[in-house]
């Protein structure tokens, strides 16, 4: 039966019982009243008359005593005792009417009336006698006084007769109420039943219930000390409490939920099991699970169902049951370990429950462990070669500065940079610059002692602590055996690559005290090696150029120089043979807190040998473009925005996406732009270069050839290249002398031969008037230079521009519909 | 009930309640109990209630009321029934108590007691006259 029907059952026995109880009581109620009225109207009632009889017939005995006496002394007890029995029949008939029963209420006033005129006739009487006039009396007497009395006497008989009626009805009243009480009570008895039946049984069920809680509350208690436990576990690991202690804490909690269970921990990944702790087991079974042929001074690993055999085994020497072997595992599904519980044989308690609440726990433990060794390793460690890196690599230069001192030797730094692998990079990809690196590491650790240390320093850059040596020339043979390392071939998985590296030296103490100064004196000899052409070393000496410390600082500098706003933009009218405003060209500026000013022609060429090219370039193009794009909707006249490219930002073939996507991100028609790459780099790279301006070219972006004819292409060759315009390069513009007549056949040659292939022409570097007037002569398209216009900054060319504006309603219906930038 | 003092001397002619004679003459109240006067005003007749011979109230009514002495009271009384005339109704009661008790149940009968019995329950359903107007213990009271 379900609850609620039980609930309604329940509530109509009880509304049932407590109906019962109310008629019972009620018809008690009614009883005592019946029985009450009863007890007043006839019981009182019946005294009442009968007192009212004998009190008339006493009234009447004393009268007629008061008539047979002559003496008016002995006459008058008896006529006071007929008055006083007289007065006593007056209050009962007053008690009698009080009653107020409406059958005898007739009766009793008949009485009452004859026994008035009894009384009346009495007292006459009464009188005549004690006056003496006893004759007189009898007339009276039997004229009025006997009557009188026998009709009181009849109207007593009446009442009477009224009362017993009134009795009988009354009896049976009483007897109906009696049974109604009966009934009520029977009602009531049978509803006490019930009702303390139901009590019974909700005490009982109440009892069951309060039993089954204090169980419940028993369970409760020891789970919410199992939780504490847990909780205190789960604390331990992640204060990083030590492994050990905190799996010890784990398999004690099998005491707590069945006393005689024991478990045990191993760690290690798959064929791996290092026995950790064992909890609540026999010392000999304890040390016997050591001994698990899992165990690394074992046979070599086993597989889960052998060691489940052997510990099974192991254990019934011992009078002992094994659980299943529970195997530990990471978040990332690999195992970490293995568990197992050992019962006394024959204690039957179910293994799962408690093996994978433990599971869980140790599993979390263990993993956590093995993060924070991770983590830690990882925080002093290459991730991709697993050396130390220079964190710790200048902790252990710095003890072994220390060894040093106190021994009297010395030791060396030594930084290794590995020659051209920028260009296995940007040829092979960064999986083959990967798998090169490590390769080298496990060269480098291959070559060395075991008290030197190898790190790596950054990208392709090593460095190496050389101890307990003599002098400088240790250091040396220690270099030179480091170079002899990268002699044969590397063998990689799809490749053998030929590398070699340039090293530079530091000496502890004599070229440094601490590991900071080491290092980077190490990395100054580096360079000297390295533009000594690479695959050597260098010590370092004091006397080392300045160039190369500047050289170092640059590119130190450099490669956060975007990151800190250091580099801008200035821009170079070009400036048409009309003299209007042709264009301008962005130029790239660096001021350098610790170097100042540094000249492109400076940090181009680390850009480019760091691999920071490509960054600084869209960097470049995206700031011109958008200030261009930003002239154009104020409506300044600024036909093209040139734009210096290096070859370098063609490698990956990205090229003309990046610049598409800036074009449409700032809202510029390609049109507007101009990229110049030198000469030098379209020649070299010709194919690939080629094919990414081709595409640019059709989008409307024009190409430039810059410091045309400082290379060595043939004049000739300008029909091959896809570009539009031809720059050329300042030296033969400042050799350009109406008189020089060498360099103005050469100059007028390239002109005549780019017109002829429908190129424009700027010649760039002009400083005097007689060189503008000459390239004038010439047919020079555009000209740029000091004379014209220096670089200047935004403010100054916006400055210009507004002299020059040129209202944007000329523009051509097609460029003014691309201001609108794409929505992607 | 009327306050009629202490004076243990004094005496009360009390009648019935009904009686409506509430003051007497005081030669009224002689001629009753000379038996000169035999009826009340309404024609009923007199029924003189005395007290026995050693009693205060009767030496009081021969001696001061009525002057004479017990036997010559007797005869006087017995020469009116031999006269002819209606006999003087006369009863000797033992005390005041029952004295009051037989005037409580005679409407026609006068009593002579003493003030002080007017406190007895036997005497308190009957009246006691005015006396020349004067009651009980009221200055200038005859009976006493």
């Amino acid at each position: 039966m379900s609850l609620w029907l039980r609930r309604v059952f329940v509530a109509v026995i009880v509304l049932g019982a407590m109906l019962g109880s109310f008629l019972g009581v009620r018809g008690l109620n009614q009883a005592v009243i019946s029985t009450r009225d009863l007890y007043r109207v006839d019981t009182a009632g019946s005294q009442m008359e009968s007192d009212l009889e004998y009190e008339t017939q006493e009234s009447r005995r004393a009268f007629l005593y008061a008539l047979v006496v002559t003496d008016p002394n002995e006459q008058l007890p008896y006529v006071a005792e007929a008055r006083g029995a007289s007065q006593r029949v007056d209050q009962a008939v007053k008690r009698l009417l009080a009653l107020g029963v409406p059958e005898i209420s007739a009766d009793v006033e008949n009485f009452e009336r004859a026994w008035k005129k009894y009384d009346q006739a009495r007292d006459e009487i009464m009188a005549l006698i004690l006056e003496g006039s006893s004759a007189a009396a009898m007339g009276v007497e039997s004229e009025r006084g006997k009557p009188a009395f026998a009709r009181a006497l009849a109207s007593l008989h009446a009442l009477k007769a009224g009362f017993e009626v009134r009795a009988r009805s009354d009896s049976l009243q009483v007897n109906a109420t009696l049974w109604r009480s009966i009934e009520g009570l029977a009602a009531f008895v049978l509803s006490t039943f019930l009702i303390l039946g139901l009590l019974t049984k909700a005490n009982r069920s109440r009892r069951k219930a309060l039993e089954s809680l204090h169980a419940t509350n028993a369970d409760l208690d020891e789970a919410r000390d199992i939780e504490r436990k847990r909780a205190s576990i789960l604390e331990m690991v992640s204060t990083r409490a030590a492994l050990l202690r905190t799996l010890q804490k784990i398999v004690a909690l099998t005491s707590r939920s069945h006393a005689g269970v024991g478990a045990a921990v191993w760690t290690g990944n798959t064929g791996e099991a290092h026995f950790q702790v064992a909890g609540n087991l026999p010392q000999e079974l304890s040390e016997a699970l050591k001994l698990h042929p899992c165990a690394p001074s074992g046979p070599p690993p086993v597989g889960l169902e052998q060691f489940s055999r052997y510990s099974g085994t192991l254990a019934a020497e011992f009078a002992f049951e094994a659980s299943p072997p529970k195997e530990l595992r990471e978040a990332s599904g690999e195992r970490i370990g293995i568990l197992q519980m050992f019962r006394p044989a024959g204690l039957a308690i179910p293994w799962q429950p408690m093996l994978d609440q433990m599971a869980q726990l140790a599993s979390v433990a263990i993993e956590n462990s093995l993060l924070y060794e991770r983590l830690a390793f990882q925080a002093q460690h290459d991730t991709l070669t697993g050396l130390p890196n220079r964190l710790l690599f200048q902790d252990r230069v710095q003890q072994g500065n220390r060894l040093a001192l106190r021994h009297g030797k010395k030791a060396a730094v030594i930084w290794i940079d590995l020659d051209k692998f920028k260009q296995i990079n940007d040829t092979l990809g960064h999986r083959v610059g990967d798998e090169v690196l490590c390769e080298v590491a496990r060269r480098l650790q291959g070559c060395l002692r075991q008290s030197d240390s190898v790190a790596r320093a950054g990208g392709d850059e090593f460095t190496v602590l050389a101890q307990d040596l003599a002098g400088p020339g240790d250091a040396e043979r220690a270099a030179a055996t480091i170079l002899s390392a990268f002699t044969l071939p590397l063998q990689l998985a799809s490749h053998q690559i030929t590398i070699a590296a340039s090293l530079g030296i530091s000496m502890f103490p004599d070229h440094g005290e601490d590991p900071i100064t080491l290092l980077r004196n190490a990395d100054i000899a580096m360079y000297s090696a390295k533009r000594a052409g690479g695959g050597t070393f260098r010590m370092f000496r004091s006397a080392l150029s300045d160039s190369i410390q500047r050289r170092v600082l640059l590119e130190r500098e450099l490669k956060t120089a975007l990151e800190r706003n250091e580099l801008s933009l200035e821009y170079q009218p070009l400036m048409g043979r009309n003299g209007h405003l042709d264009g301008v060209e962005a130029l790239l500026r660096w001021n350098n807190p610790e170097a100042g000013p540094v000249s492109p022609s400076e940090f181009i060429p680390i850009a480019e040998e760091t691999g920071l090219i490509p960054s600084i370039g869209e960097w470049v193009t995206r700031t011109a473009c958008r200030k261009a794009a930003q002239w154009l909707h104020q409506g300044y006249d600024v036909p093209c925005t040139a734009v210096n490219v290096s070859a370098l930002q063609f490698a990956d073939g990205k090229f003309p996406a990046l610049v598409e996507r800036i074009l449409r991100e700032c809202g510029l028609p390609p049109s507007r732009l101009e990229l110049e790459i030198t000469e030098t780099a379209l020649m070299n790279n010709s194919e690939h270069v080629i094919a990414q301006i081709e595409s640019l070219r059709r989008q409307g972006v024009h190409f430039a050839i810059d410091d045309f004819g400082t290379g060595y292409s043939s004049l000739s060759q300008l029909q091959n290249l896809p570009v539009d315009i031809v720059k050329i390069d300042r030296s033969f513009i400042k050799d350009l002398d109406p008189k020089a007549v060498g360099c103005t056949i050469l100059v007028r040659g390239i002109i005549a031969l780019a017109h002829n292939l429908s190129l424009r022409v700027v010649a760039e570097g002009v400083e005097t008037a007689q060189q503008l007037a000459l390239l004038n002569e010439l047919g020079c398209d555009i000209n740029q230079g000091f004379f014209l216009h220096r670089p200047m900054s935004v403010e100054a060319l916006e400055e210009l521009l507004r002299a020059k504006r040129k209202s944007v309603e000329d523009l051509p219906e097609t460029e003014l519909s691309n201001l609108v930038p794409s929505p992607a | 009930m009327p306050h009629y003092g202490a004076d243990p001397a004094g005496f009360a002619a009390v009648v019935h309640q009904s009686n409506p004679i509430h003051n007497l003459r005081f030669g009224d109240l002689l001629s009753m109990f000379e038996g000169a006067s035999r009826e009340w005003p309404n024609g009923s007749r007199v029924v003189l209630v005395e007290r026995d011979a050693g009693s205060a109230p009767f030496r009081y009514l021969i001696g001061h009321l009525l002057n004479t002495t017990p036997g010559e009271y007797k005869r006087s009384l017995q020469s009116i029934e031999y006269r002819g005339d209606l006999p003087v109704s006369i009863k000797i009661l033992n005390s005041d108590a029952v004295a009051c008790q037989f005037v409580f149940n005679v409407p026609s009968a006068i009593a002579i007691v003493e003030t002080g019995s007017l406190a007895l329950p036997a005497c308190g359903a009957v009246q006691a006259l005015r006396i020349d107007g004067k009651l009980p213990g009221e200055e200038g009271y005859r009976l006493k």
